[in-house]
């Protein structure tokens, strides 16, 4: 469904990501991982037509991404971003009825699809109560919730989510990896999902790793998930083990233990 | 705030539009010269029987109050919505028209006309508006091309780029200011204070149509500018252009500002207490925010013109100032309250 051939993106001089080379099936559900600065905003952020590939292409459903309309992208691909603040005074109801943008005329109101569709996805992420409050004044992990359920709005075949999980406590957590995993069996939605939580991304399909803009290895993550690589890529030592009930790889950090005996010098 | 729905938006509009159409017919009746309703109504369809006296109502009614009253609902109305517009392209609550430096730049036009002497009048244009449209425009150029980094117009460089043109004009015009002679310069100050007394019929037909096509355009932005206050990334992912959005709101904007800074000076604060009234009665939805600041800032700036005219009548305060004295409690109020919910 989507294919990255040796995408290259650059900010000024600098280049965010070069070389990649990826590709995601329908219905797949894929975390990136890698340290800050490894690219994996820039990954997502191209994948949501936010920045152009200096070189390379990304194909979506076989044409180039580059090459739809914003509303029409808009109607496929749904992005979360990192930061979600919001600076006016909007109704959590009102942020969730945002994701129908991509399907409202000029001046037009809702229709009742729409209306259905933002009832929907204020009940998926559980903010049934909240509708009415503003946005300002809940909480960032309601926020954040407010935010994947404008996403989910927009009824996307690939929804991207960019640390979705940052602000939300546990139960929420749970709650949204398993949504995640019922919509991706029920509606065939691609998730692809940047985080620093290994243990909840162990249970995705497959995890793309990225190093210094690179692509550093992508595979299950039974197969990925070595203390090699952690040691590798994020420079730190973990035990990995597989949990004893979901049979995932379990990451624990060697805590004190974790830094490279001579850290401080480098 | 309840979801927008069109019935809300008909009503609230329709309510308006009421309030906006009473508003301008108790300002006719107000002033100096008492005009009763019976009188008005007859002068206005022709069947006025003319006596001496009642005359100099109609002169009074048609060429003095009823222009001001119209200059007044379009430059208050220009304002309010371009204040709105900017507030989302800008993503800042804050933002407001005189914000940009686009007025700085009008109101340097206006200096520069009160310094050398002109021809009267260009394309039935007074010189002062011409030089002031010219000085507007000029800064709109010289902020469009500050503020693109790579190729974009971010908000945070527009705000930034903005502050900067504004201070750097307002410096010229205080250097200007030295130069001119004491008679005058009260005069031009006075001026740029606001003044909505000073147009004529012609050039009000003149810029009544570029003002309300404008302010059209930029109401059939109601659904993208919504989107555009959480930032042009998230805009664009929800299909919304979000680099033209910005552009086209922008220059429109500036140049219906730089009109109305030409003809009625720099008229603070309707621009920034308008769409804040605003969000708080009808919520932050920019398919109603934009037309309702429209109607209410019209609204306000009657009122205020009215004040201006009548209070210390026969003597006129400036407008700006009355604006000023409404607004600057209210934006202080509005600060205190933000401070009070950033400590809690």
């Amino acid at each position: 469904m989507i294919e990255i051939n040796n995408m290259t993106v650059r900010y000024g001089v600098t280049a965010a990501l070069e070389d990649v080379s990826v590709e995601i099936a329908r219905g797949e559900s894929v975390a990136v991982i890698g340290p800050n600065g490894s690219g994996k905003s820039t990954f997502l952020r191209a994948l949501g037509g936010l920045v152009r590939p200096a070189s390379g292409s990304i194909l979506l459903d076989g044409s180039p991404l580059a090459s739809r309309a914003p509303r029409d992208l808009a109607r496929l691909v749904a992005y979360v971003p990192q930061d979600t603040a919001v600076l006016f005074e909007f109704s959590v109801r009102e942020i969730v009825a945002m994701g129908r943008s991509p399907y409202l005329s000029a001046w037009g109101f809702e229709s009742r699809d729409d209306l259905a569709a933002i009832d929907d996805a204020i009940a998926l992420m559980d903010l049934g109560e909240l509708a009415d409050r503003s946005i300002i004044e809940v909480s960032g992990g309601e926020r954040q919730r407010a935010m994947i359920a404008r996403a989910l709005a927009q009824r996307p075949a690939v929804l991207l989510l960019d640390e979705p999980a940052a602000n939300l406590d546990l139960k929420y957590q749970v709650r949204l990896y398993a949504l995640l995993d019922r919509l991706t069996r029920t509606r065939g939605l691609t998730t692809i999902i940047v985080s620093h939580d290994l243990n909840a991304v162990s249970s995705c399909d497959r995890l793309i790793v990225l190093r210094d803009g690179r692509l550093h290895g992508v595979g299950p993550p039974a197969d990925v998930l070595t203390e090699t690589l952690v040691e590798e890529v994020y420079g730190c030592r973990a035990s990995i083990d597989t949990h004893p009930r979901t049979r995932a790889p379990r990451v624990t950090l060697d805590g004190r233990l974790s830094m490279p005996f001579n850290w401080e010098k480098t | 705030m309840k979801p927008l729905t069109l019935r809300r938006t008909v009503i609230t509009l329709a309510a308006l539009s009421g309030l906006l159409a009473a508003t301008a017919v108790g300002s006719a009746l107000l002033g100096p010269e008492h005009i009763g309703l019976g009188r008005a109504v007859a002068i206005l369809t022709g069947r006025d029987t003319p006596l001496s006296d009642s005359d100099i109502g109609r002169t009074i009614l048609l060429h003095i109050r009823l222009p001001r009253i119209v200059l007044a609902a379009l430059v208050g109305a220009t304002l309010a919505v371009t204040g709105a517009v900017l507030q989302s392209i800008l993503r800042n609550p804050l933002a407001e028209p005189h914000l940009i430096g686009v007025s700085a730049g009008a109101a340097l036009g206006v200096m520069i006309a009160g310094l050398v002497e002109l021809p009267g009048a260009l394309v039935g244009l007074t010189t002062t508006s011409v030089l002031a449209f010219g000085g507007g425009l000029s800064a709109l150029i010289v902020l469009y091309q500050l503020s693109k980094v790579q190729g974009r117009i971010r908000p945070e460089t527009l705000v930034l780029a903005g502050v900067i043109l504004n201070g750097t004009l307002t410096a010229g015009i205080m250097v200007l200011t030295t130069y001119l002679d004491p008679t005058r310069f009260v005069g031009r100050v006075v001026w740029l204070m606001g003044n909505l007394g000073s147009l004529d019929l012609g050039t009000l037909s003149l810029i009544g149509p570029f003002l309300l096509a404008g302010m059209g355009l930029l109401c059939l932005q109601g659904h993208r500018l919504t989107v555009m206050t959480l930032g042009p990334d998230t805009a664009q992912s929800l299909g919304i252009r979000a680099e033209f959005v910005t552009r086209a709101g922008l220059v429109v904007s500036a140049l219906l500002i730089a009109v109305a800074v030409s003809v009625s000076g720099m008229i603070g604060f309707v621009g920034i207490v308008i769409p804040h009234i605003l969000r708080r009665l009808i919520g932050s939805d920019y398919r109603l925010l934009l037309p309702a600041s429209v109607l209410s800032g019209a609204i306000f700036l009657i009122v205020a013109d009215t004040v201006a005219r009548v209070a210390l009548s026969p003597t006129e305060v400036p407008v700006g100032l009355v604006t000023a004295l409404c607004g600057g409690p209210f934006f202080l109020s509005l600060l205190a309250k933000r401070r009070k919910m950033g400590a809690a």
